[in-house]
């Protein structure tokens, strides 16, 4: 006779495991805006998007659009209400957590545990091109870009030889 | 604008050239030139379509570079540093049949340990319907812990899985490579599901089906020669009660086996045994310590 009572013990800690990992991932995005606010004095963040690319057909687009969604990681400037927005790397999560994946400049890192998703973030942030866009979302005003209409823009990805 | 025709291959290559190891120094221009040789053997007499090298740094590019554009290739660099880790990795491709995608280069991070899986490129084909997506490896020495190689294994299949979800029918998909781990090891039978049982593969199609079990040791040959045979494709000297690994393999989809454009080519896909290089492994003087392997599909 199958055991079902073990069978729904162990969905429920699965479950559980799964939920401890995911806000495991969150309070890591989270260390990393704290760190970010504290540098820039609030002016940049990073969040995660699910972005569903337009076909240009207004009524499929409104209706269904079945082009599939990607989920990314996008970092902005909280204080520029309509400022650009710039995509600094795709994002994937496993079900239940780990590992978790940043796909960027045709590399893409799995993260099977915590300390491997911040070396990961560590990783993303030292990139040069993720220092640019960062830089200049915390000079938005200083630019006069504070009242552009949101834009999301996506680095060119590094060519290879 | 080359025609299709029943007889019409596809041949790859993967050799571990041993030039640029992790912790070793520059190749002299003597052993470059063996290097040179080895490949330009390769793809002048085995009509060689795509060439995958390991362990090549940056120093090396422009030579293998002139080498492959004097005979009708071109080469994509796909030596990178990714974090703390670096894929050492050149292809050379046919261009007047093969356009190749960059490489996409994966990575699995554990702890503070970062382990490189896999080169994906993807190879389209004149007069083909559907690309070839490939996956080069070259795994981490078994230093490394056997729950660290099944990940290895396990990230890769995830990567092959992805592809079966883009096709409504098996896709082309050939993983080939140095894994430091032989047919036999977990990595590659329980997480990659890799099977020496092409019977089984034609029956389970999300199996993947390695042609390189076969070459676990030497041919047949008489007790009473003494010449030197190859036994694998990785020599090491000092090996206790074997001398000779299988750790360079090509491992295809069932795509391969029927039903798909191309069909494997088992008697033409093997461990290159190549006169004046072979015999080098046997040597102590000498840095090379892998043999290349070849890999053939036949147009249906």
């Amino acid at each position: 006779m199958a055991d079902f009572s073990l069978s729904f013990k162990k969905g429920i800690e699965a479950a559980r495991i799964a939920e401890n990992n995911r806000q495991e991932i969150r309070s890591v995005l989270k260390a990393v805006n704290d760190a970010l606010s504290l540098e820039t004095e609030g002016k940049v963040a990073l969040r995660i998007q699910v972005i569903r690319p337009k076909t240009g057909n207004i009524v499929i687009d409104f209706l269904q659009n079945p082009l599939p969604s990607r989920t990314i990681l996008e970092a902005h400037n909280p204080q520029a209400l309509g400022g650009p927005v710039w995509e600094l790397c795709e994002w994937s999560e496993d079900p239940n957590g780990y590992p978790c994946k940043i796909q960027r400049d045709r590399t893409e890192f799995v993260c099977e545990d915590k300390e491997a998703l911040e070396s990961a973030l560590q990783n993303l942030l030292e990139d040069p091109g993720v220092g640019r866009r960062l830089y200049n979302l915390m000079h938005i005003e200083d630019k006069g870009q504070g009242s552009q209409e949101s834009s999301r823009a996506q680095e060119r990805p590094a060519v290879n030889e | 604008m080359e025609s299709k025709s029943a007889n019409e291959t596809l041949a790859f290559v993967w050799w571990n050239t041993s030039l640029a190891p992790t912790r070793g120094t520059p190749p002299t221009p003597a052993q470059l030139d063996v290097a040179l040789q080895v490949v330009s053997t390769l793809i002048a007499s085995g009509n060689i379509d795509l060439v995958a090298l390991g362990e090549v740094s940056e120093s090396e590019v422009a030579v293998f570079r002139a080498m492959a554009n004097a005979q009708g290739y071109d080469l994509i660099n796909g030596c990178t540093a990714v974090g703390k880790s670096r894929f050492d990795t050149l292809f050379l491709h046919k261009t007047s049949r093969l356009t190749v995608s960059a490489p996409v280069s994966i990575v699995t991070e554990k702890g503070q340990r970062m382990f490189r899986v896999a080169q994906r490129i993807d190879v389209s084909i004149v007069g083909a319907k559907r690309p070839i997506h490939i996956f080069v490896s070259h795994w981490s020495s078994r230093l490394s812990t056997d729950a660290d190689r099944e990940l290895l294994g396990m990230r890769l299949r995830d990567h092959v899985d992805n592809l079966f979800k883009l096709y409504t029918a098996t896709p082309d998909i050939i993983l080939l490579g140095d894994y430091n781990d032989e047919p036999f090891d977990k990595s590659l039978t329980d997480r990659l599901l890799s099977t020496r049982d092409r019977n089984l593969a034609k029956l389970k199609s999300h199996l993947l089906y390695n042609p390189f079990w076969r070459y676990l040791g030497a041919a047949c040959g008489d007790p009473k020669e003494q010449y030197w045979t190859l036994g694998g494709t990785y020599y090491h000297q000092s090996g206790d009660n074997t001398r000779w690994r299988l750790f360079d393999q090509m491992i295809f989809s069932t795509s391969f086996l029927a039903d798909g454009e191309w069909l494997l080519d088992e008697s033409l896909t093997k461990v290159a045994d190549i006169p004046d290089y072979s015999t080098r492994l046997d040597r102590r003087s000498e840095i090379f310590d892998h043999a290349p392997i070849i890999g053939v599909v036949r147009r249906v």
